[in-house]
């Protein structure tokens, strides 16, 4: 069993998203949610951010979710932290393709947001 | 392609049939001239010959006239005029007919002496005494022919001059002769009606011309070619025209020898020239049939000709337009040797390659294939391959092909070379590719909106916001359903997509349908729950396999499902049945609902086309999901189909491939179970089938090997063999199977195409065969063949016939019974009523709902069978049935259990 999820860091360009995910986080599933607009702002915040799990969009402009998983990678402080793609790009060879770089898996958009802790939930205990 | 030869110009076939026709008669002619010649020579020859005999044949007879003559001198000169001549002519035994007379006369011409026919007077007038006379030796002289004053014909005087003692003329003595008698030679010459003999003085008075019958004597010859002839030479040959009778006739003459007369034979040149004119008229014939034969001949020549040259020609035609085909096709080929070398290019291919033909024809394939593609050893290999290939160009660019190739046998079906063809698909790969990213695009860019929008609403409508107000909430969900639906149309748009581009996915696996709908109920149920629908899931007994793919095959189920809870009305329940008849499973999806009207049928599997638009707002569903089931199910190598009625409802049903469950532990149906020993799979399937249906389980082992471990397992009623197997043949699998103490008592139907050789080569053997069966195979007789195996090996175990129409409930009642009785099966009351025909039972458990009939017509019968077996009703619905004191017991499907059934049975055989 692993220990509860708590606490997640939520990486999000768009800001309506950002918003809908993280009032359903934290109202249904009672998450702590870290919420940043890129993955700059992400690398940024990760050091202090003591996140049990990433919760990472893949389209992003800039930084998009891969490499900037690749740079947390980096931070000590969440080199080790389980990843979970939230994208709408879920045909079978792009979830392959997370998966082989380490996520946990994939969760889909658009996401029931009555449900999407659950799912999350399920994720982490399974890894 | 044939190999093609220059024509014989026109002008040497002419020129040689004239060349033939004109040889021809120039030899003919030429023999024909030679044989005349010939045959002149041959005529004259013989006419040369026919003188000289004529010649001697005339000397003969004046040597005998002129011998009488000397004897008549001599007597005179001795005697004077006391001579008898008479007596003498007799004694020198003168012929009367050739010497007509004989006379005497002295110097005055007064007659001394005579014989034969003769005038007593004086004949010193006479032309023979002056020629005599007037002669200076006493030589024979011959005179002119005369008319005899005695006999009244003509006759020739021969005479000589009598000298005396001082040589003073003494007289004559003379002798008439008949000329006729020369042309005796005529005749013992055997000369034709046409032919001549002429004696002649040199004069040209003629004693004798004969010609056939005819003589004629005295006749002047002076004026003839002849005499003419004879001045210039006493012998030769002339050719002469008969002036009386206009006969030409080949003449041979010469003197006779010693005397002042020409002989003369001549030849009809008709005659003598028959022959010729026969062997004239048969060249002639040949040198005509040569003729028209060589004229025929060149006539069918030159047709053969034209007809060759048009034939040429639309070859040639024909061979421009394929080779104009190649070289101008828009499509890259080439011809390669056997050994893949490149001997022939289009145009296209080196432009698709970006080099000059030169450098395509010496090119290594591998040089420019693209290294990602890897090696490409199977290449030219086998008789067609086809893929998609990439060759870098010249200017190290990439371009896409898909290429095939195919081996090309020539007439005689031998490998001659191969053929490939290749297009240029590039630019179709960066469309597909944009396509691609297109489609992924917009899937993100469409779905990344939504996602705000569901989340906010899921939020607003759980009320994470706080309580809404009972204006407000039916619009929020009016607001999130849509959203929903919105959400499943990209999803199902993308599907379809991705369907038609050929790149879904599919990973086949083997699996457990019946578990796959089992799971598909469970995730079904909440929505069905939502329409107050119950979901009824029917499996039979036995694992159902298929190869598919698990997911997308419960897309297909949730799509069937979904509609079903959507149409049927609330209250009542959709079916969901899996059926399986051999070799394919089907899944039958059953509603109640208001079935599909007849002119929306055909419409059923195509995209946004649900019956009536207003549906899919009032239903919920995208318009996609058939059409997407379809396309899957096709991909799974199945069908899918519908059966509806109106008012009444609608079954969806899709069926696939499934092969026969062949358990490998003992068989758990409660059927007996046959091992099938057959090596070709489509046979041993369709053996399988037959004894399924005739209720047996089967097992199927491919080899000797396979059956004898299958066999010691030791759990058959019987086995099928066929003789020919792959590893070893039937016999002697079926002596080593005897041998083992597992397998000694297996029954064997031998069903072969050999059979009948395998029962002679078996026949001393204590090898016990129940049946032998040749193939092609009797259905009837193999389930009988094979339950009369089987029964020798069940002894002890109840029988009981199972009358009833569904197999698996036949498979369920088997089970159950197993360890005590023996099932036998029929699918209808015919069925049964042969089967108790056959055999006797125990029991007979009957169904009362039968394709053919119901089954209480069938207790009449077997009441009356002895021995009677007991009767077991067992049927859905016994409202229809009373107590009756034949049956034993009436059980209702539904409403049983395995435990009353059990004992209901054992009692009912128990009391019987």
């Amino acid at each position: 069993m692993n220990k509860p999820l708590k606490r997640i860091l939520f990486v999000e360009d768009e800001s309506d998203i950002r918003t809908v995910a993280r009032m359903a986080l934290e109202a249904v599933g009672g998450y702590t949610v870290l919420a940043c607009a890129s993955g700059h702002e992400a690398i940024s915040a990760a050091p202090s951010a003591a996140a049990d799990l990433i919760l990472l969009d893949v389209m992003m402009p800039g930084l998009d979710g891969p490499s900037t998983l690749a740079e947390l990678r980096k931070i000590p402080a969440t080199a080790q932290t389980p990843v979970i793609f939230m994208t709408a790009k879920v045909q079978p060879a792009e979830v392959a393709q997370y998966r082989a770089l380490g996520a946990l898996d994939v969760v889909a958009k658009p996401f029931d947001p009555m449900a999407v802790s659950a799912e999350i939930e399920r994720i982490w205990n399974a890894q | 392609m044939a190999r093609m030869r220059a024509a014989v110009p026109r002008a040497a076939i002419v020129l040689s049939a004239l060349v033939t026709v004109a040889v021809t008669w120039a030899l003919t002619s030429e023999r024909l001239d030679y044989e005349h010649k010939g045959a002149i020579e041959r005529a004259r020859r013989e006419n040369a010959n026919l003188a000289l005999g004529f010649e001697e044949f005339s000397e003969r007879i004046i040597g005998v006239v002129d011998r009488g003559l000397l004897l008549a001198r001599h007597e005179y000169l001795r005697d004077g005029r006391r001579i008898d001549l008479e007596t003498l002519a007799k004694a020198a035994q003168l012929d009367p007919h050739l010497i007509t007379g004989l006379i005497v006369v002295d110097e005055n011409g007064t007659l001394v002496a005579g014989a034969g026919a003769f005038v007593p007077d004086n004949r010193s007038t006479f032309e023979f005494f002056a020629s005599a006379r007037n002669a200076l030796d006493d030589r024979l002289t011959i005179g002119k022919p005369r008319m005899s004053r005695v006999t009244q014909r003509w006759t020739l005087d021969f005479a000589r001059r009598i000298s005396k003692a001082d040589g003073a003329f003494g007289g004559v003595v003379a002798a008439t002769v008949d000329p006729e008698r020369f042309g005796a030679f005529y005749d013992a010459a055997k000369l034709g009606a046409s032919d001549l003999l002429l004696l002649s003085a040199p004069d040209g008075t003629a004693p004798l011309l004969r010609i056939g019958q005819r003589s004629t004597v005295g006749i002047d010859m002076s004026n003839s070619a002849l005499l003419k002839a004879w001045r210039q030479s006493p012998e030769g040959h002339i050719q002469t025209r008969g002036q009386r009778d206009g006969v030409r006739r080949f003449v041979s003459y010469r003197g006779v020898h010693g005397f002042p007369l020409i002989a003369a034979i001549g030849t009809s040149q008709d005659e003598s020239l028959a022959l010729l004119r026969d062997h004239r008229r048969d060249y002639t014939l040949l040198a005509s049939l040569v003729t028209v034969a060589t004229l025929v001949l060149a006539m069918v020549l030159l047709r053969s000709r034209a007809r060759r040259q048009r034939d040429l020609a639309a070859l040639s035609q024909s061979e421009g337009r394929y080779r104009a085909m190649f070289d101008q096709s828009f499509v890259g080929m080439t011809q390669h040797d056997l050994s893949g070398r490149p001997v022939r290019v289009n145009h296209a291919l080196c432009h698709i390659l970006g080099r000059p033909e030169e450098e395509v024809l010496g090119i290594d394939p591998k040089e420019v294939a693209h290294p990602d593609d890897g090696p490409r050893d199977g290449d030219f290999k086998g008789e067609f391959h086809m893929g998609q290939r990439r060759f870098l160009r010249p200017d190290g660019s990439t371009v896409w092909t898909n290429a095939a190739w195919t081996l090309v046998r020539d007439a005689e079906r031998k490998p001659d070379c191969y053929v490939s063809v290749i297009q240029d698909i590039t630019e179709f790969k960066r469309l597909d590719q944009m396509k691609n990213e297109f489609v992924s695009m917009v899937s993100h860019e469409l779905r990344t909106p939504l996602t705000s929008i569901r989340g906010s609403l899921g939020l607003v409508d759980a009320g994470i916001t706080g309580e809404l107000p009972d204006a407000t909430r039916p619009l929020i969900h009016i607001a999130k359903n849509n959203c929903e639906r919105l959400i499943r149309l990209i999803n199902d748009i993308l599907d379809i997509e991705k369907m038609e581009s050929g790149r879904m996915r599919f990973d086949l696996k083997e699996t457990d349908l019946g578990a796959l709908l089992e799971a598909a109920m469970a995730n079904n149920e909440g929505f069905a729950a939502e329409h107050q629908v119950k979901l009824v899931l029917r499996i039979p007994p036995h694992r159902v396999r298929v190869n598919v793919d698990a997911d997308r095959l419960n897309q297909v189920i949730a799509n069937f499902v979904s509609n079903g809870v959507k149409f049927t009305p609330a209250g009542t329940a959709v079916e969901v049945v899996l059926t399986h008849d051999g070799n394919r499973a089907r899944v039958e999806v059953r509603d109640r609902g208001p079935g599909i009207p007849e002119e929306f049928r055909a419409r059923m599997f195509q995209k946004f086309s649900q019956a009536d638009s207003s549906d899919t707002r009032a239903r919920g569903g995208t318009g996609l999901g058939l059409n997407i089931s379809k396309a899957i199910i096709e991909r799974l190598d199945g069908a899918i189909g519908f059966d509806t009625r109106m008012g009444q409802g609608t079954t969806f049903y899709f069926e696939l491939p499934s092969p026969i469950d062949a358990p490998s532990a003992a068989p758990s149906s409660g059927r007996p179970c046959i091992l099938v020993c057959e090596d070709d799979p489509d046979i041993a399937t369709l053996i399988a089938m037959m004894l399924d249906k005739g209720g047996f389980d089967c097992e199927v082992a491919s080899s000797a090997a396979q059956a004898r471990e299958v066999a010691a397992a030791g759990h058959f009623a019987a086995m099928t063999l066929d003789l020919r197997l792959p590893d070893e043949d039937g016999i002697s699998l079926m002596r080593s199977l005897r041998e083992q103490p597992a397998t000694r008592e297996l029954p064997v139907v031998v069903v072969s195409v050999v059979a009948d050789d395998g029962r002679v080569q078996l026949n001393d053997e204590q090898l016990p065969v129940s049946d032998w069966l040749v193939k092609p195979i009797d259905e009837n007789r193999l389930v009988k063949a094979v339950r009369l195996a089987a029964q020798g090996n069940s002894s002890g175990l109840h029988r009981i016939l199972h009358v009833e129409d569904d197999p698996d409930i036949q498979r369920i009642a088997a089970a159950i019974t197993q360890e005590f009785a023996v099932f036998e099966f029929a699918g209808t009351l015919r069925e049964a009523r042969a089967r108790l025909a056959q055999w006797p039972f125990d029991l007979v458990l009957l169904d009362l709902k039968l394709p053919d009939g119901c089954g209480w017509q069938l207790v009449d019968e077997l009441d009356k069978l002895r021995p009677r077996p007991a009767i077991v009703v067992f049927t859905v619905d016994d409202s229809s049935t009373g107590p009756d004191d034949r049956v034993a017991a009436i059980l209702v499907k539904a409403g049983t259990s395995n435990e009353r059934f059990l004992q209901t049975i054992r009692h009912a055989l128990h009391n019987k």
